[in-house]
């Protein structure tokens, strides 16, 4: 028997050096970032690169650890809902928010829009001349699903204006999500595609801008998670996005910025009127 | 091919004697007493049985195939939880259904040597050995001596995947041994083998348990095999034990219900060898003081002038189909066995007629054809004289030549 | 937090879930494959499927399942709660035990198959000699099934290394946590981060490539050497 035991020693050494060395290592990378509690931010995906790029210019980031959770809104929702440990939450759309509000699970009016999405026609085969490509086109056709995605339902509400719904309906090919769409079309596996101008202008991707008349205004909300622990800090966050300055900079990333509204919804009535 | 093989097993043999000779003086052990009143049921046959065995050498176990033998030991050695009913061994309760009583086969002290040797293939012929031998707690026997009596000292550090199935099953009885059982349970070990190889193995395990005082049930399906190597016999059929006998005389019961080819079964004394003639000399002995020994010969045992295995008892069958009877004493014959014999029953069968005969007390079973039984006019109680050729006297002892096995 | 050390951090998350998540599948996959292998009822069949569903069930669907069941509002949840005084959800404790019932099936079967071969033989001599039910696991089912416990090894590590889908809906993709490389992965080309997605992706491939071949060439060996034997 003590042979036995000597034996199921041997075996299990290399496993268990493998598993201290894991743990060391794991206490090593950690040791920096565990210095802060970090600031976790859930964003969608699609928002994941632009916000990237404004944190890159908060006045005291060597002092503030952020971690960044990019998924899917509906996937970051379900989590939130669960218990994830978010700190601050940017959604893609208003609707996830809307019901964590009801839910109350947020910090009370701490719900705010942060930008607005703009979509685009694109093709990653040839340069396009205008929508009225679109008119006597009878091939593929990918969108985001207009049934759980928000860009997908613009891209459907637009056609629609369009007159073109009808006559797409059947050729259409849905994402799960605008990015998914997007690489559908990158991939040239489907010529034409209705995806999300943001998308675009982060690649230097050239596509023709849909009017933002022609769809209900893509609100991407944010919201402060009740739970979290660094509330201060979560607002100081939210102030630095929805600040000046750093609306502008989502134009040149393909957002129109907050006070655009008032604007949008002008234009959706002139249009209308016009139609 | 067997000359040479022959001169080989015997020197082999005449090792272990040696061997046998120098561990001091064998201690007579008192019979092992086992107790069997179980069912066992499975979908082509139920194994009933309610028997006491004592088993004091080598109990053998006969039976055809599918008869229950094999399972008949795997109940004793405790491989059997599903059977119901009662096993004790010298009184210790192995498994009794009723009171949930069940010892494992771990902690039987029971071997168990499987036809298929199973052997463990990731270790060698040495740590097959040591495998059973470093689980007892309480050692009597080395490794060396295991590796002495059966052979394998050659054969200690080989990778038992190389082995033969003689050397096989050899390392499997030595591996049996170590884990030193009190009891040792053997399932047609030597099936698999050729006839040459098996007299030998044969001829190993007998000494074996001479020397160990190890009481072994040995299952076979081969009578002359377990003629050579039993005291006594248990016959299984159909999942029952229908004999528990001597060995001559289950062999001779056996005779007279048609299942075998009929034969005599006995022991005789080894006399001397006749170098000169071919032959070795055994003895019938006279049972009464007015009768006088008979000489019985079979073809020569050892080729040396070897005393060895004189005055042993050499267990032999004579197939009665090689036995003729002849109403005068027949001198101008090349036979050379004939003793006179009086006849006590004639068994007349549908093509043939089963003599059976007394010279000395020993009986003898004669076939003779029924043209022959009518023509001589043979009575009951009529002395006649029964011949029968040295070759028609087997042995396992001997390494008969192929041509004539 | 540069993009490279990103990564390193879920390599090393990675290859720790992975790691963890085999040697609990070992310890329990080892006994459940056993217990398949040799109990005989009708029932067997049923719970063999049970083992085989993670292949059919998709990821996220299971790690959806996982996520209402490790919520801190649910039983499991809450007990696990109240037992380890943190909460089970987007924690490494989650993953893992997201991951083992993923790769479940990948380290069972091999197993299941390797002592069904195996069959009782072996394990009545050994018995015979002397030998328990444990002892009789560690030195004759062990070394004889040597090759299949390498290969539910290999499998149900990569397997684990290849999680997606659990690992993100319970997990949280939390850095130095819950995010593991798959999501790292694909979290770069959601990102547009080619350049790092091809350069994570090169590194997993060929890390995997190297791993698998090496579990495979053991294995082989092993087949070899008891093939060899077998025949003469």
């Amino acid at each position: 028997m003590p042979k036995l035991i000597q034996k199921l020693r041997q075996k299990l050494l290399p496993l268990c050096i493998i598993w201290l060395a894991l743990q060391a290592s794991h206490a090593c990378a950690l040791d920096k970032p565990k210095q802060t509690k970090p600031l976790r931010i859930a964003v969608a995906a699609n928002f994941a690169p632009a916000l990237k790029i404004l944190l890159a210019n908060l006045p005291n980031k060597d002092a503030i650890n952020v971690q960044m959770i990019s998924a899917a809104t509906g996937t970051l929702y379900l989590q939130i809902k669960h218990g994830a440990p978010f700190d601050l939450f940017l959604s893609a759309d208003s609707m996830r928010p809307e019901l964590l509000e009801q839910e109350k699970l947020i910090i009370a009016d701490s719900r705010k829009t942060y930008a607005y999405g703009q979509i685009a026609l694109w093709s990653a085969t040839r340069a396009l001349s205008g929508l009225s490509e679109l008119n006597h086109y009878s091939g593929k056709l990918a969108i985001a699903n207009p049934d759980t995605a928000p860009y997908g339902k613009a891209a459907q509400q637009a056609l629609t204006k369009l007159s073109l719904w009808p006559q797409v309906q059947n050729n259409l090919i849905t994402g799960m999500n605008i990015n998914q769409t997007f690489q559908q079309v990158r991939s040239q596996a489907v010529p034409f595609g209705i995806v999300a101008y943001s998308q675009l202008a982060m690649n230097k991707y050239q596509g023709i801008i849909i009017p933002p008349e022609y769809y209900q205004p893509i609100s991407q909300q944010l919201v402060i998670i009740k739970s979290s622990q660094q509330v201060k800090l979560a607002q100081q966050i939210s102030d630095f996005i929805l600040q000046e300055d750093n609306q502008e900079k989502l134009v040149q990333l393909g957002y129109l910025p907050i006070k655009s509204i008032p604007l949008i919804e002008k234009n959706n009535q002139v249009n209308t009127q016009y139609d | 091919m067997s000359r040479i093989d022959n001169s080989n097993n015997s020197s082999a043999i005449r090792n272990i004697s040696d061997e046998q000779l120098a561990v001091a003086q064998p201690k007579r052990a008192a019979p092992s007493t086992l107790a069997l009143a179980f069912k066992l049921a499975f979908s082509h046959l139920e194994i009933s049985i309610k028997q006491n065995i004592s088993i004091s050498a080598i109990t053998g176990i006969y039976g055809d195939s599918g008869s229950g033998k094999s399972s008949l030991l795997r109940v004793i050695a405790g491989l059997e939880p599903r059977a119901k009913g009662q096993v004790s061994l010298n009184g210790t309760v192995l498994q009794d259904s009723d009171n949930k009583a069940f010892i494992k086969a771990e902690k039987r002290q029971i071997g168990l040597v499987f036809q298929d040797s199973r052997l463990f293939p990731h270790l060698s012929v040495y740590q097959n050995l040591a495998y059973g031998a470093k689980r007892q707690t309480n050692r009597q026997l080395t490794i060396e001596k295991v590796l002495a009596l059966t052979q394998l000292n050659q054969l200690q550090h080989q990778n038992v995947t190389l082995l033969s199935g003689g050397e096989k099953q050899r390392v499997s009885i030595a591996r049996a041994l170590l884990a030193e059982p009190k009891l040792l349970l053997l399932d047609e070990p030597f099936s698999a083998l050729d006839k040459s190889t098996k007299s030998q193995m044969l001829t190993i395990l007998k000494a074996i348990q001479q020397q160990l005082q190890l009481p072994m049930l040995y299952v076979s399906h081969s009578l002359s095999e377990l003629q050579y190597i039993a005291d006594q016999l248990v016959v299984v059929s159909a999942g029952k034990i229908t004999q528990v006998a001597p060995i001559h005389q289950a062999i001779h019961q056996l005779n007279s219900r048609g299942e075998t080819s009929p034969k005599t079964s006995l022991s005789l004394t080894i006399a001397e060898h006749l170098p000169d003639y071919g032959l070795t000399r055994l003895t019938l002995p006279a049972k009464k003081s007015t009768s006088k020994n008979h000489n019985i010969y079979l073809p020569i045992l050892e080729q040396s002038n070897s005393q060895r295995l004189i005055s042993q008892q050499l267990p032999c069958i004579i197939y009665a189909r090689d036995i003729s009877i002849s109403k005068t004493k027949p001198e101008h014959s090349s036979i050379v066995n004939h003793l006179p014999a009086s006849i006590s029953v004639i068994q007349y069968n549908k093509t043939n007629a089963l003599v059976t005969l007394k010279a000395n007390e020993q009986e003898f079973y004669a076939q003779i054809s029924l043209w022959s039984a009518k023509r001589m006019a043979l009575t009951t109680e009529s002395k006649v004289y029964i011949q029968f050729k040295a070759n028609a006297v087997h042995s396992y002892y001997f390494t008969e030549p192929t041509a004539n096995a | 937090m540069t993009d490279i050390s990103a990564d390193l951090l879920a390599l090393i998350t990675t290859l720790k879930m992975a790691a963890v998540t085999t040697v609990i599948l070992l310890i329990i996959g080892t006994p459940m494959a056993w217990y398949l292998a040799k109990w005989q009822s009708r029932f067997k069949v049923f719970f063999e499927a049970v083992v085989a569903l993670p292949l059919v069930l998709p990821p996220t669907v299971l790690g959806f399942y996982l996520l209402l069941a490790f919520s801190p509002t649910s039983l499991p949840g809450q007990l696990w709660q109240s037992a380890t005084g943190s909460q089970l959800a987007f924690s490494f404790s989650a993953i893992v035990i997201g991951s083992v019932l993923y790769s479940l099936p990948f380290v069972v079967q091999p197993l299941q198959k390797a002592f069904e071969q195996l069959g009782d033989h072996h394990l009545e001599a050994a018995a015979m000699l002397g030998a328990g039910p444990i002892d009789r696991f560690f030195s004759v089912v062990l070394p004889l099934t040597k090759a299949s416990f390498i290969t539910a090894t290999a499998l149900g590590f990569a397997h684990t290394v290849g999680e997606f889908g659990v690992v993100l809906m319970i997990g949280g993709n939390i850095p130095g946590e819950t995010r593991v490389l798959s999501i790292a992965l694909f979290d770069h080309v959601e990102a547009f981060n080619y350049a790092n997605a091809h350069l994570l992706s090169a590194g997993l491939l060929i890390a995997s490539l190297i791993l698998l071949s090496l579990v495979y060439l053991l294995g082989n060996n092993f087949n070899k050497k008891q093939q060899g034997t077998v025949k003469l």
